[in-house]
């Protein structure tokens, strides 16, 4: 699967570094002064290294976590997201980190320490407060798993801050760990769908929607709480009837009270990042569709953008009580 | 496709398994055909660099590909062995280059150390040549990455020194890789194919053109109307029916928008 491994030198002699080297013992590994050297530099075609990314393993300076845009979280009154790992094993083609990137390959930062240490410092500032991490920002927080190691070292540190909470968001079928672990009350998996027929045009490598539902089933059956994240919104062709068949497999092989929580998001993206995926992928039907500029975002028309939530809200309503819907809007 | 070869003898098996006629270039020694050109640069930074300038000066397409080959020494692999440079290092700067290895290829992947001089230091994993990093370093505002590459055939090593190569011999060595290059240019070739605008949509949008006058702004948003008449595989000809009786170029715009709305949905 990785077949190069860059390496900043720093980081060499990380046992996290020889831990991952082990698990790739015919990689070629090369080694670098700092990730930039390879991640950054611009002209490099994020399309073609997505068709074979390589791993560069370094260390994140500087802050680690970071306040998520208002009216993104799910409750808590203070919210953070952080990222040990930028990009994914998958290809999605509405995705941001297309345009946001210059390269495709995963660039994993391995001082999870760093990461936990500031959490622990952002979770003691405000007491008496719940407090959320959102860890599947920049990558989906579960794929990548046998590689990264990251919720086998992240839930119990989770264990220790009971009123904190972490969402690993996913779309992959990758919960060997969870299910080997202590269910921790604080943890939300949260699962992001389209309806299948749209998963199948566009994101490219996601399990289908049928095998997340089962992974989502066993999680409720040992006791997890879980996110259904229904984000981003994409108007296609039989709309309506789409998104209700996809909640109706959800919610037949789930019970309501196993949903701790679900987010509606429509489609929103920086015009530069939007640009930039269109030259990547010119004949995309995704991105020739209708959408409109509003102050610097591509999204839908206003009108459109409120009738896919309207509907899904409502279909939503149908299943879990309004408290537990969240919206998220830029 | 670009070929920057240092010497004759290496670039022989090139051009012969190419066909490429000698052009009158008078600053260099170039060959060429339809698809491919190669220039004979000279030993070392400088040369490789005014060579790439040439074949740069002669007007090249967009987000060409280009190919330095040649003879190297190396630490650690066997003479006559081949490699792709994965990290390009200036040995005076210590400057490196990380060239993307995104191609499917045989050929396995090395360090590659540039020097001024040529080198009998062999490090373990490194390969030593004159001209890699002047290579890469010169192309870099002309082209992708991934579009650059470097291969090297190893003539030199610990073993065998460097004072017992011979032009025949780097022709020979090189023959006998000239499959598995022609194979990556061809990887090349393919993804650079993958990557550019449709020539389909190019040739309908000059084709509209025709009808009216078009601002450059109207030009533009005429082209990726069209592209997006593609992306939907919508036939084009009622896209050519829309202009064509459309009053003007603006109204040719607002016409094919209009049309357009309510065919955008993804299936």
């Amino acid at each position: 699967m990785i077949e190069l491994i860059y390496i900043e030198k720093e980081i060499r002699k990380h046992p996290r570094t020889e831990e991952i080297l082990s698990r790739f013992p015919k990689a070629k590994v090369l080694s670098c002064n700092h990730y930039k050297e390879i991640f950054n530099p611009s002209a490099q075609s994020f399309r073609l290294q997505k068709k074979k990314p390589a791993l560069i393993l370094a260390r994140q300076h500087g802050k680690l976590i970071h306040p998520i845009p208002p009216s993104y979280g799910v409750g808590g009154a203070q919210n953070y997201y952080f990222s040990h790992l930028l990009n994914c094993l998958y290809d999605c083609r509405y995705c941001f980190l297309q345009g946001m990137y210059p390269s495709a390959h995963y660039l994993l930062f391995l001082n999870y320490e760093d990461f936990a240490e500031e959490i622990v410092h952002a979770s003691r500032k405000h007491p008496g407060e719940e407090s959320w991490f959102f860890s599947g920002y920049d990558c989906d927080s579960l794929a990548l798993e046998s590689v990264t190691g990251f919720a086998k070292h992240f839930l119990p540190l989770f264990r220790d801050l009971p009123h904190s909470w972490l969402e690993l968001r996913t779309k992959s079928v990758a919960i060997r760990e969870l299910m080997k672990t202590e269910v921790l009350g604080n943890v939300v998996v949260a699962f992001s769908f389209t309806p299948e027929e749209i998963s199948e045009q566009i994101e490219h490598g996601v399990p289908p929607v049928s095998s997340r539902i089962e992974a989502m089933k066993k999680l409720a059956r040992k006791g997890w709480k879980l996110g259904l994240r229904i984000d981003p919104l994409i108007d296609c062709k039989d709309f309506e009837s789409r998104y209700r068949r996809l909640f109706q497999s959800i919610f037949d092989a789930l019970q309501s009270g196993s949903i701790h929580s679900v987010s509606l998001g429509s489609f929103r993206m920086p015009s530069g990042f939007f640009k930039k995926i269109e030259k990547q992928h010119p004949s995309e039907p995704l991105l020739a569709a209708n959408w409109e500029s509003r102050k610097g975002m591509i999204s839908y028309p206003q009108e459109t953008e409120s009738a896919l939530r309207d509907i899904c809200k409502n279909l939503l309503l149908e299943h879990v009580p309004r408290q537990r819907l969240f919206q998220c809007e830029t | 496709m670009n070929f920057v070869i240092a010497f004759q003898a290496e670039a022989k098996p090139i051009i012969e398994a190419l066909q490429l006629s000698k052009t009158d270039d008078r600053l260099f020694p170039c060959y060429q055909n339809e698809r491919h050109r190669l220039v004979i640069s000279g030993l070392g930074k400088v040369r490789t660099r005014k060579a790439v300038e040439h074949l740069l000066s002669q007007g090249l397409k967009k987000n060409s590909c280009w190919l330095n080959v040649g003879i190297a020494g190396h630490g650690s692999l066997e003479v006559g062995n081949a490699f792709l440079a994965a990290k390009i290092q200036d040995e005076v700067d210590g400057g490196c280059f990380f060239p993307p290895l995104v191609h499917p290829t045989n050929l396995p992947p090395s360090t590659l150390i540039s020097c001024e001089q040529p080198s009998t230091a062999y490090l373990p994993d490194c390969g030593y040549d004159m001209e890699g990093h002047a290579f890469y370093g010169a192309l870099l505002s002309e082209t992708l990455r991934e579009f650059v590459q470097v291969v090297k055939i190893v003539s030199d090593n610990p073993k065998s020194p460097i004072n017992e190569i011979t032009p025949a011999k780097a022709t020979s060595m090189i023959e006998t890789h000239v499959t598995s290059v022609l194979e990556l240019t061809g990887e090349m070739e393919k993804s650079r194919a993958e990557i550019l605008p449709s020539e389909e949509v190019g040739q309908i949008h000059q084709s509209l053109l025709r009808y009216h006058h078009f601002s450059v702004t109207r030009s533009h948003q005429l082209y990726d109307l069209t592209r997006h008449v593609f992306a939907h595989q919508i036939d084009p000809r009622e896209l050519t029916d829309k202009v064509r009786f459309a009053k003007d170029g603006r109204d040719a715009i607002t016409t094919v928008e209009n049309w357009l709305k309510g065919k955008r949905q993804l299936r």
